[in-house]
């Protein structure tokens, strides 16, 4: 009896643990194969235009004056108007589908906005998501929830919060301490567009090689290239890399520590680090800047050109002063802010 | 004296098998809790390079259009793409399919490679001589990759010191039958937790041979790929660190694949990676630990991918030297108690850690349903031992007698395609 007992018990263990396996085989409730979407192509914009499709589809040919369950969400309606005026603190409750210009006053509370046209919003401003096919500024103190996006010129003033991404068909001006985490412009400009000192940068090459020189000519443990030296070719070190005044490097850098690029000086290729990068006064790099902590730019530093935009991004932090400018796409995926640097 | 020699090597045996019950915990456990590193994905750049895209075909009726048909799809510039599938020794209307294609449209170029002997390393030498650009992508020709994958694998290169990209597998054909859920499960552990946590502790991701990439002056350095190799991606990969060298991994780069659909073709699939697997472990393995530049982890992790084909048969000759121990009256070690200890702990921290890491990148892929078939895989592994093992005798008989291994091509149905 016991024997029978511990070859029960016996059956028992070795069965339970496919019970659900077994079941899982019958019923066959997870057996496809992990989805893919093999259309998706990456877009800095990809926010903005998705958004813009599902209005068009919901509200394309609707009437002025309607309002409409918005995209299946409970209890939230979007209204369809010609173009609208909100004074002053005021609160929409609505998502606003406008046909015209929208202007809002200094503290409006709005949920999600898209325009055909141009948008004003004023200063400490709430808003959930706002897209505008003519261009858009954005007061200071504004709180971004999710993100902007403009077809046109996008202005944000100082002291916001920008939430998840913001970005332009054109140019996107960030003001002075404003949080954010993915920007993206052609260019992205830092404070005011006079205080860029080079847009765009003089001499660019016709072409950033992404895939640079492939040169394994300067493979160290550190690198200087000093005050106004020339140097041809890659340079790869396991430790820091410093680039001096208004030398030029005609390569990329690969560093297993921090990467600084000296007041004036100019790289032609990328720069991959796994510290930080910092990009000092009136530097210009052409190619990508990734780094696994913090990106710094500081006032004149400028990555990328008009003609080939590149990506900035810093792992764990991106600051950007007011005066740096980036063509392209700025990306963080812990803290990024704007700031004054000192004089 | 055998006594105390079967004990010595049971005692090696089992700290083999506690260092790659480590790894796998360490991997595991920075793939849940750590950060993970750069995508070079995440780039904007309206400046690509141009890209030869080699696609080797031998007998690929089933699958050629399909694969061809996804590459054209990709959103990388057409200007700055060229398809080089190979032909290489097809006895089927691949080579009409090919033609086809090339008349319809001027990016693919077939390429004939019959003058040279059959394998994917000889197919990839002819490829190599036809292609243009720098930057060369290899798709095996029953893979599908999405229009945004190219893209992706090209950016790999914006780093200089990178010599290789490769991209995630996702098998298609998932649904077909127990073997493919299950293969589908293996190859999720093998690529959301192993190869991203390899990257993340900026080890030795592997160059697989297949969604990926390197660059065309790599090969020349090394004077192309060993027609007689069966593993021409891990030599590639040995080739790369020895040079100083980096892969790069992309877990986002993800492209569909067709897995073994019967129990003899994954057993020869198997067998055919063990075999070539084991024969670049002999000829790398000192390379790479003495490599320039490596660290020590580096060199470890490199060890350990050499040798992990060498595993099984390792394990099997624990297996049978505890029972000759058991059988001499000799228990291993300190007596029962330990010895169930030890086979407890074995089982816990040893043979459950891959399964454990299996779990954890189904957990990140949001597939827990199937994680019910976890016990399954435990009858997996002695199917899997046996065939590598059958494959790393191939391979000491490929040395000892300087036989020349031919490759055995995995069948493919082609059938999978519309089930993704």
């Amino acid at each position: 009896m016991s024997e029978s007992l511990i070859y029960l018990a016996f059956a028992v263990v070795v069965v339970l643990p496919m019970l659900p396996g077994l079941l899982e085989i019958l019923f066959r409730k997870d057996d496809g194969a992990l989805p893919i979407d093999e259309s998706y192509m990456r877009d800095p914009r990809y926010l903005g235009k998705s958004l813009r499709e599902k209005v068009r589809a919901l509200a394309g040919k609707a009437t002025v004056g309607v309002r409409m369950q918005f995209l299946g969400r409970r209890r939230e309606y979007a209204r369809v108007v010609s173009g609208i005026e909100l004074p002053n603190d005021s609160r929409y409750e609505d998502v606003l589908l406008s046909r015209g210009a929208v202007v809002a006053g200094n503290g409006v509370t709005l949920l999600d906005v898209y325009a055909e046209d141009k948008v004003a919003i004023g200063a400490n401003a709430r808003l959930r998501t706002l897209a505008a096919d003519g261009e858009a500024s954005i007061g200071g103190g504004v709180r971004l929830q999710r993100w902007a996006d403009a077809e046109c010129n996008l202005t944000v003033g100082p002291d916001g919060n920008l939430g998840q991404s913001a970005s332009s068909a054109q140019r996107l001006t960030v003001g002075s301490n404003v949080r954010f985490r993915r920007l993206f412009g052609r260019p992205v400009v830092i404070g005011s567009s006079s205080s860029v000192s080079a847009l765009p940068p003089v001499g660019a090459p016709e072409r950033v090689a992404m895939i640079a020189c492939g040169g394994r000519n300067h493979v160290v443990s550190a690198h200087d290239v000093t005050e106004g030296e020339t140097l041809d070719g890659d340079v790869i070190a396991s430790g820091t890399v410093h680039v001096g005044a208004k030398a030029t490097l005609k390569g990329s850098i690969k560093s297993g520590g921090d990467i600084a690029i000296g007041p004036g000086a100019r790289v032609l290729g990328n720069l991959v680090a796994r510290g930080s990068v910092l990009i000092d006064r009136g530097a210009v790099v052409f190619g990508h800047v990734f780094a696994e902590e913090r990106v710094t730019l500081q006032p004149g530093a400028v990555v990328g050109t008009a003609a080939l935009p590149k990506t900035a991004y810093g792992g764990r932090s991106m600051r950007l002063a007011v005066g740096s400018c980036i063509f392209g796409w700025v990306i963080t995926e812990g803290d990024g802010e704007t700031f004054v640097a000192d004089a | 004296m055998v006594v105390t020699f079967l004990q010595i090597w049971l005692a090696f045996v089992v700290g083999v098998m506690v260092v790659y019950t480590i790894r796998h915990w360490i991997f595991t456990f920075s793939r849940v809790y750590s950060r993970q590193r750069v995508s070079f994905a995440d780039a904007y750049d309206e400046d690509l390079p141009m890209l030869s895209v080699l696609v080797p075909m031998h007998n690929e009726q089933a699958v050629a259009a399909q694969c061809l048909d996804a590459i054209l799809a990709s959103d990388y510039p057409a200007e700055k793409l060229e398809i080089l599938p190979i032909d290489d020794h097809s006895q089927d209307e691949t080579a009409v399919i090919l033609a086809r294609y090339a008349a319809r449209n001027p990016r693919v170029k077939p390429v004939r490679a019959d003058q040279r002997e059959r394998g994917k390393s000889s197919a990839l030498n002819v490829g190599l001589a036809h292609a243009q650009a720098e930057i060369v992508l290899v798709f095996d020709a029953d893979y599908t990759p999405g229009r945004g994958v190219l893209r992706a694998l090209a950016k790999g290169f914006i780093d200089p010191e990178v010599g290789a990209v490769m991209g995630r597998v996702v098998p298609r054909n998932t649904s077909r039958n127990m073997l493919t859920r299950l293969l589908s499960m293996e190859r999720s552990g093998g690529y959301q937790v192993d190869q991203q946590a390899r990257y993340n502790f900026d080890l030795l991701p592997q160059y697989g041979g297949t969604v990926g990439g390197f660059r065309r002056r790599l090969l020349d350095e090394i004077g192309g790929f060993d027609p007689r190799s069966l593993a021409e991606d891990t030599e590639l990969t040995a080739s790369i660190f020895r040079r100083g060298w980096k892969v790069v991994y992309d877990n986002r780069a993800e492209c569909y694949e067709e897995v073994p659909e019967t129990w003899p073709a994954r057993f020869g699939q198997l067998r055919r990676w063990s075999r070539g697997h084991n024969a670049v472990a002999s000829s790398n393995l000192l390379g790479v630990l003495t490599a320039k530049g490596l660290s020590f982890a580096q060199r470890l992790d490199g060890a350990l991918l050499l040798l992990c084909y060498a595993v099984p048969p390792l394990l099997l000759s624990g297996w049978l030297a505890a029972l000759l121990l058991f059988s001499m009256g000799h228990m291993p070690f300190a007596g029962g108690i330990a010895l169930a200890f030890a086979v407890v702990l074995y089982n816990a921290f040893g043979n459950f850690a891959p399964v454990y890491q299996i779990a954890t990148a189904e957990v990140l892929d949001g597939s827990t349903r199937r994680l019910y078939l976890l016990p399954f895989l435990f009858y997996m592994f002695p199917f899997n031992s046996w065939a590598i093992t059958t494959g790393w005798v191939d391979s000491i008989g490929d040395f000892v007698k300087s036989r020349r291994p031919n490759w055995e091509k995995t069948k493919r149905s082609g059938m999978g395609v519309n089930e993704a």
